[in-house]
């Protein structure tokens, strides 16, 4: 019983951790195909399940915010207060295209690892 | 029916019922409180509430105008429980510390922990593992270091202190923990710190390229940030200071145990607690109670800085358990020691003896005190009562200790003849315990023909435990017979009645005579005030002047010996005495 439920929650936490590793990678990079607001990016990122609750987002922007990868603009909106747009700064943007590149090897290493060995 | 509250929501007014309300409300709460200012709290609840705002608008549509429970369970299911919003930093820290595997790219200062960099060290990694810490360039600390050595070698000591204290970073988690640097996946760990660096010297490179301007910028932002170092560092300082004093305190005390349980030798605990006053196992658990009492606040004090300072891995159960218990001991054991103690003083015991003395030959008994030389004399017998003998004393003082709680008082005496008694108290654990403390005290009385001699204090043997003892004598004069109070004697005698109610001080050197009245001086100058109504002087002689008043006799002389005869009054002052005839006339 003790077992099972700590399977459980390994597999659980290793879950979340590559979420949230890859959660920062693809919030990057909506932000980087243009301005959009916190709603936007749970619209768009909302089928892929890499966000399990929506509330995890806006810690996480904050803080790219405070690391000078993000920043925002307020802008009017048509049925509401104003609204908090984001985009990248040019350091978010090196920052965004560095993990592209090490998303793609880390994609190729885990394709080829996996493949190799094939665990059933 | 239920009540509702108007809330401004992410600058949009809604009408939410109230138990709604409270729910959102401790939801909110709850969140807040997973972060700190430093996080942006602030910044992340107020984005969280725009889009609850948000949420709210799109739920309640056209149809409603309130806010329900529901509508709010809706939000936080879909926020996710505060530990899931706050998930991603917080679990970060925690796996941190355990694996060091998760974690998203963070300068988050909160992260950094203290370590040597074995990378870059010149002696033990210690200056460029707090640069790290602390952010700025080590040669700065290297340079502050090697004055503070010149400063009486503070700099070596607090170098030595940091060596021994902070860890070395050996694994690389550890490493980039003292960078304060964290990776998601172990695998990347290398490449993203690699790209961090390259990023951060292309960013130094954009800067600096940009311009004069902005160079001042620069300038002055790394004056704040040394600014703002320098006073980490001093608080930091300051830490240190108190832990070494702390140190020093704990060490000190160490020693001062070791030294007054004997084991390291001399006698710093005063020779009077040990040999006269506890046993010595009541020695040795005090001790250890003390110990405990004392040097757990300081050790619990230490480790607190030591944590606050380098932020160490969490808090220890196991430490906290055992100072909270080994504290609690102590404070058992000195309570327990205090009562043990008390206990020996519990029941008192009073001997009354008789002490036989010589009867002078004239009417007058001389009292004197003995001299410190003759009250030291080498041996000592024990318990019996001896005249003439000069074998009374005090070995040396590491085996008796002396009391001067001596009280002499002077009463009636019944019969024709002077008498001596001498009452000694002691307490103990009972009845025979403390009659045993009370015999085994040694008193000197000497008599010297007309002469008693009494020692200014008395003096407890090795082996016997001071246990409250107190010695009073009762000098019993009988009526028409005198004392004589030689010097010192105010050392031993303690508030005699007295017609005149002279002081103790004041008696001393005077004959006092029993009379009907009580205990008289007849040849005192005492207290002229109170001699005014009748006053009779004489000039007899020139050398002597003689005033009779109602209560005194008043003579001055400046000669040793007075002599003056007359028909009703004869007066002789002389190395023997003083007598004093005044007859009634006829």
């Amino acid at each position: 019983m003790l077992k099972t439920s700590n399977k459980m929650s390994n597999l659980e936490n290793t879950q979340a951790q590559m979420r949230r590793g890859v959660l920062e990678f693809c919030i990057l990079s909506i932000i980087g195909q243009g301005e959009v607001y916190p709603s936007d990016i749970i619209g768009k990122i909302k089928d892929a399940k890499v966000m399990v609750v929506e509330g995890t987002l806006y810690p996480l922007l904050t803080r790219l915010k405070n690391q000078g990868l993000l920043a925002y603009t307020w802008k009017e909106s048509s049925s509401g207060p104003p609204r908090k747009y984001y985009t990248l700064t040019p350091i978010g943007e090196q920052f965004t295209s560095e993990l592209r590149v090490t998303w793609q090897e880390l994609v190729d290493a885990v394709n080829q690892t996996t493949s190799n060995n094939p665990i059933s | 029916m239920n009540k509702t509250v108007t809330v401004n929501i992410g600058g949009m007014v809604f009408h939410i019922e109230e138990q709604a309300y409270d729910q959102l409300k401790k939801y909110l709460e709850a969140i807040r409180g997973y972060f700190t200012s430093s996080d942006g709290r602030d910044e992340i609840i107020q984005d969280i509430e725009s889009r609850v705002a948000e949420m709210f608008t799109e739920r309640i549509g056209n149809n409603r105008q309130v806010v329900i429970a529901s509508d709010v369970e809706h939000v936080i299911n879909t926020m996710g429980r505060p530990e899931q919003v706050a998930g991603t930093d917080e679990e970060n820290s925690e796996n941190k510390s355990s694996s060091g595997t998760a974690g998203s790219t963070s300068e988050g200062r909160g992260y950094r922990r203290l370590y040597r960099d074995p990378d870059d060290k010149v002696i033990g990694g210690v200056c460029s593992g707090i640069s790290h810490y602390i952010g700025i360039d080590p040669i700065w600390l290297r340079l502050i270091f090697a004055i503070a050595f010149f400063v009486m070698g503070t700099g070596l000591l607090l170098y030595i202190l940091l060596l021994v204290i902070v860890p070395k970073a050996k694994t690389t988690s550890e490493k980039l923990e003292m960078k304060g640097q964290a990776i998601n996946i172990d695998n990347i760990k290398k490449t993203i710190e690699e790209e961090v660096e390259d990023i951060k010297t292309r960013i130094s490179g954009k800067r600096s390229s940009r311009g004069g301007s902005s160079r001042i910028a620069n300038f002055f932002e790394a004056i704040g940030a040394i600014i703002v170092a320098a006073i980490k560092f001093f608080v930091g300082f300051i830490g240190v200071i108190i832990a070494i004093v702390l140190i020093a305190l704990l060490f000190a005390l160490f020693v001062t145990l070791l030294g007054m349980s004997g084991v390291i030798g001399g006698d710093s605990l005063p020779i009077f607690l040990t040999n006269f006053f506890l046993e010595s196992w009541q020695v040795n658990t005090g001790m250890f109670a003390l110990a405990l009492v004392i040097g757990i606040p300081i050790i619990v004090i230490l480790y607190r800085i030591a944590r606050s300072l380098f932020k160490f891995k969490s808090e220890s159960k196991l430490f906290n358990y055992s100072t909270g218990i080994l504290f609690i001991v102590g404070m058992l054991l000195t309570i327990w020691i205090g009562i043990n103690i008390s206990s020996q003083f519990r029941n008192s015991n009073t001997d009354r003896i008789m002490i036989p003395i010589v009867q002078p030959q004239t009417n007058t008994l001389h009292l004197a005190a003995m001299d410190e030389t003759f009250s030291r004399m080498e041996d000592y017998d024990d318990s019996n009562f001896s005249w003439n003998s000069d074998s009374w004393g005090i070995n040396s003082d590491e085996d008796s200790v002396s009391f001067d709680d001596v009280e002499l008082t002077v009463q009636r005496a019944e019969g024709n003849e002077f008498e001596l008694v001498r009452i000694t108290t002691s307490r103990g654990t009972n009845r025979k315990n403390a009659e045993l403390n009370s015999r085994r005290i040694v008193y000197p009385i000497q008599q010297n023909d007309s002469i008693i001699h009494f020692a200014k204090s008395y003096i407890i043997p090795k082996g016997v435990k001071y246990r409250g003892q107190k010695i009073r004598l009762i000098l019993k004069v009988p009526e028409g017979k005198s004392v004589f109070l030689g010097q010192e004697m105010e050392d031993v005698i303690y508030d005699i009645k007295n017609v005149t109610n002279t002081w103790d001080n004041d008696m001393v050197g005077h004959t006092w005579t029993m009379t009907a009245r009580g205990l008289e001086c007849l040849n005192c100058n005492l207290d002229e005030s109170t001699s005014i109504n009748y006053n009779y002087s004489s000039d007899h002689d020139e050398k002597v002047k003689v005033r009779v008043n109602g209560k005194n006799i008043d003579i001055n002389s400046h000669e040793d010996t007075i002599n003056w005869d007359n028909k009703d009054v004869k007066i002789k002052i002389d190395g023997d005495g003083v007598v004093i005839d005044a007859k009634e006339k006829r």
